[in-house]
């Protein structure tokens, strides 16, 4: 009894420096250096963005959409920068994906539906409904 | 694009609803998501959004309007909206209650609040969901404030402690309702499943007077899940490696604009027999547990809220040594088993009225009403209990004057009925109890809160119970807040829910006499510093010390001899001391450590001498990290406790492979949980013990449970071992 107790604690010492190295891969595994030449692509979609509200729902949107890796919405230009794989989607499908939720995304125009739904301040400038904060 | 035709803009009222609340522990104005606004009289109204945003179509456009705003926690306000504004801005004052605590989109898995007046520590859902977390027992592994441990090592009871105390001595609500007390004291923590939870609120000290008079260590205040404000249908499943499975779902449903209903499930079971230490009795007891709520909600204009429902539990266990057969064995010396069957129905109602014109002031009406019936035995003892429980109160509440002078007031009843026989042993006492409370706070803006309360209950049995309390909470400069109560507290003992381990040993129960109530005075102060880094991060400090003196408790007396338990009142003094120390820094967004320590000083007065109180942990450090991705994608939870040695009862006089050492070790504990979220579901994966400490041999004598040493009741530490477990969450909305 006495030595299975001892070979345990020493097993559970050995699993912490594991569980660290674990979440330093996994930290290394969305980094840059790791992204590259790994089938990792990144692209600039312009949308219809107007407030930091909108913001994060385009970018929670796409963090959950198929391949994305990283999505960072830019307030200055409105521009979503994705990181994405390309082996599991690409920039036609992230576009329509932001249109689906009733923003612009380059040249396809968000839809109307999904736009009327928006939250007041996600309304465009010239909507007579938008209220900027 | 497109607009609606006809609708102007000018007939629109557009706004935005803020509050101060806390982000990351700082204090300052937020935005106030799922506020409820409607135009007063009227049944037009909406709920805002993320940012705090509505927008309302004004029914009149040529007279003054008036617009009711609420959320939980804030006071209500109603504001005149002249005709031609379009626009407006709205800050909501709080309301000093003392428990209610409003939950926000991610976050930390806890916080300490800094709007209540008494130092609250909130566990989030996201809290909740970075542990296995099947039921309430298992939900405070990350909180230094509360203990939790088996009770004995055979039926699966947990137990908890705050402030060194048992958990008895805190008052356990789910939405200030009287939720586990009495009977179910024994197994009720692991009645609540950890889906069901929206949050819980945990305060130490003596809390609101306006909850009665028990609550003397803390409270525990759990809120479940509610119809207006949760998913279409929540579907969870879970198994781990000890041969638990356990499935759970909740589904809400809006019916019309004022009347909302949910249904809340759960099917838990454990069919594999399991025995890692090879003693021969079974770690984890077989049962299942069969548990169901449907609740009602119903909101209308004028702010009227009512809420009700229906909470169904079955649950049953068997455990003991694992050739145990039911049929055949009970009853005899073959072999030594155990069961507990528990069936517990319990109804609920709450109702808010607001006086018409003068929304300042409402009336609440409370009331839960609990049938609770367990059948059980272990080897040759047997116990059944039954308890009907009714709590009702009527609470007032006015302003004086202004918002910063507020006045509670209000009667309650609480009915219990008990009907207990332990062997040949019959128990029954009816306590019926009517009370008068009454509360005032005054608050100065953005400086100090004081509240001042005073309760008086008058007990069929142990006549007057006079409960004065005080809470008052102070901002210091920018960033700190100190706080501090004292008050009193009561209660009467149920010994054998309370003590159901020692059930499970050899020891005879003697009761020396007549039991009075217990009764404590509580005192303590705590200081919150939140230094803040940028928007998203802080530095957030806490240290506190509670003291608690009884001048009555039934002392559980388990060092007189192995061979009995005797009860009786406190001769003499009983304390505890407790003081801790929370440190939370957020070195990188996404990334947070907690960390605490407490020290816990508890002495009773046992057989004339003052000692350490049994099986209570002389300090307690907990060290929390915890890493998400954005958005959560990813998540990553690590919990590792330091425990402090125990003092354990006197068995010198047993054989020597009978005795224990008079104190526990020190041991370490490490859970950790991965999960990923994907758009309507997460899974996750995880380990609880990863290191795989244990208790050895957790039973004195399991070579002989009916001899005259057997005892299970000695539990200091984990003695089950290592567990893995996964599960899924779908949500449906």
């Amino acid at each position: 009894m006495q030595q299975s107790k001892e070979r345990n604690s020493q097993s559970g010492i050995t699993l912490i420096p594991w569980l660290f190295s674990v979440l330093s891969l996994f930290m290394l595994y969305s980094s840059d250096a790791w992204s590259q030449g790994r089938n990792i692509a990144e692209v600039d979609i312009k949308t219809s963005a107007q407030c930091p509200m909108c913001k994060e729902s385009i970018e929670e949107m796409l963090t959950f959409e198929r391949g994305v890796r990283l999505a960072v919405l830019d307030m200055e230009t409105k521009a979503v920068t994705v990181r994405y794989n390309i082996r599991r989607t690409d920039p036609e499908k992230l576009r329509k994906a932001i249109s689906k939720l009733g923003y612009d995304a380059d040249d396809i125009e968000g839809d109307s539906e999904a736009y009327d739904k928006l939250p007041a301040c996600c309304k465009k400038p010239d909507d007579p409904d938008h209220k900027s904060h | 694009m497109s607009v609606s035709p006809g609708l102007q803009a000018h007939e629109h009222l557009k706004g935005v609803v803020r509050a101060v609340a806390e982000s990351e522990g700082k204090r300052e104005i937020q935005a106030l998501p799922f506020a409820s606004v409607h135009w007063a009289g009227t049944t037009m109204g909406m709920v805002t959004d993320e940012d705090g945003n509505f927008d309302l179509h004004k029914p009149d456009t040529r007279n003054i309007l008036h617009l009711v705003v609420s959320y939980t926690g804030y006071t209500p306000d109603t504001i005149p909206v002249l005709p031609g504004q379009t626009h407006i801005e709205i800050l909501l004052s709080e309301t000093v209650q003392l428990e209610e605590v409003t939950v926000r989109r991610r976050m930390g898995g806890s916080f300490i609040s800094a709007i209540q007046p008494a130092k609250t520590e909130v566990i989030t859902i996201s809290g909740l969901q970075s542990l296995a977390c099947c039921n309430l027992s298992e939900s405070f592994e990350n909180s230094a404030t509360v203990d939790v441990g088996f009770a004995d090592a055979v039926s699966g009871a947990k137990r908890i402690q705050m402030l060194g105390l048992a958990g008895v001595y805190s008052q356990l609500l789910f939405e200030n309702l009287p939720g586990i007390r009495g009977l179910s004291s024994a197994y009720g923590l692991t009645y609540i499943p950890g889906t069901w939870m929206e949050s819980i609120q945990i305060s130490k000290g003596t809390s609101s007077v306006l909850n009665g008079y028990e609550s003397t260590t803390g409270q525990i205040n759990i809120e479940y899940k509610k119809p207006q404000r949760s998913e279409t249908l929540f579907l969870n499943l879970f198994a781990n490696s000890e041969g638990r499975i356990e499935a759970n779902m909740n589904s809400a449903f809006e019916l019309n604009e004022t009347w909302s209903t949910m249904l809340l499930g759960h099917v838990s079971t454990q069919q594999v027999k399991i025995d890692h230490n090879g003693n021969s009795f079974l770690d984890v007891p077989l049962g299942t547990q069969v548990n169901f709520m449907n609740r009602w909600n119903h909101e209308e204009e004028e702010s009227r809220h009512i809420q009700f429902g229906l909470h169904v539990l079955s649950d049953e266990r068997s455990g003991g040594q694992k050739f145990f057969d039911s049929s055949a064995d009970r009853g005899t010396t073959n072999a030594y088993g155990i069961g507990v069957e528990t069936l517990r129905l319990q109804g609920f109602f709450k109702a808010g009225f607001y006086m018409p014109n003068t929304l300042q002031s409402s009336i609440g009406i409370m009331g839960v009403v609990t049938y609770h019936d367990q059948n059980s035995f272990f080897g040759l003892n047997s116990y059944e209990g039954q308890q009907k429980s009714l709590y009702s109160n009527i609470t007032y509440q006015a302003l004086l004057g202004s918002t910063d002078h507020k006045i509670n007031t209000g009667i309650s009843y609480m009915l219990d009925e008990y009907n207990e026989q332990f062997n040949d042993t019959l128990l029954s006492r009816t306590e019926s109890v009517p009370g008068l409370f009454s509360e005032y706070t005054w608050n100065y803006p953005d400086r100090f809160t004081l509240i001042l309360g005073l309760r008086a209950d008058h007990h069929n049995l142990h006549d007057w119970f006079i409960t004065p309390r005080i809470h008052f909470r102070y901002h210091l400069g920018e960033n700190g807040t100190l706080r501090g109560s004292a008050g009193k507290g009561y209660r009467t003992a149920n010994v054998f829910s309370e003590n159901s381990a020692i059930m499970a040993s050899s020891r005879q129960l003697i009761f020396a006499e007549e039991f009075r109530a217990e009764e404590a005075w509580n005192y303590g102060l705590n200081y919150t510093h939140v230094i803040p880094l940028d928007e998203e991060r802080a530095i957030t400090f806490s240290a506190d010390y509670y003291r608690t003196d009884f001048m009555n408790q039934i002392v559980a007396d388990l060092d007189q001899s192995f061979s009995r338990v005797v009860f009786y009142n406190l001769d003499g003094k009983s304390y505890s001391n407790s003081f801790q120390a929370d440190l939370t820094v957020q070195p990188f967004a996404g990334f947070e450590i907690y960390t605490a320590y407490r020290l816990d000083d508890v002495k009773t007065t046992i057989n004339g001498k003052l000692v350490e109180a049994p099986l209570t942990s002389r300090y307690k450090g907990l060290l929390t990290l915890s890493y998400a991705t954005r958005y959560e994608k990813w998540k990553f939870d690590m919990t590792n406790q330091l425990n402090g040695p125990v003092r354990i009862p006197d068995t010198s006089e047993n054989p020597e492979q009978y005795r224990r050492p008079g104190h526990s070790p020190v041991y370490y504990i490490l859970h950790a949980q991965i999960t990923r979220k994907f758009r309507n579901m997460d899974i996750y994966f995880g380990s609880e013990n990863l290191t795989n400490f244990r208790q050895h041999n957790p039973i004195i004598a399991a070579d002989d449970p009916f001899g005259s040493y057997f005892d299970s009741s000695l539990i200091w530490g984990p003695f089950m071992g290592r567990m893995f477990y996964a599960g899924m969450r779908y949500t449906f909305n």
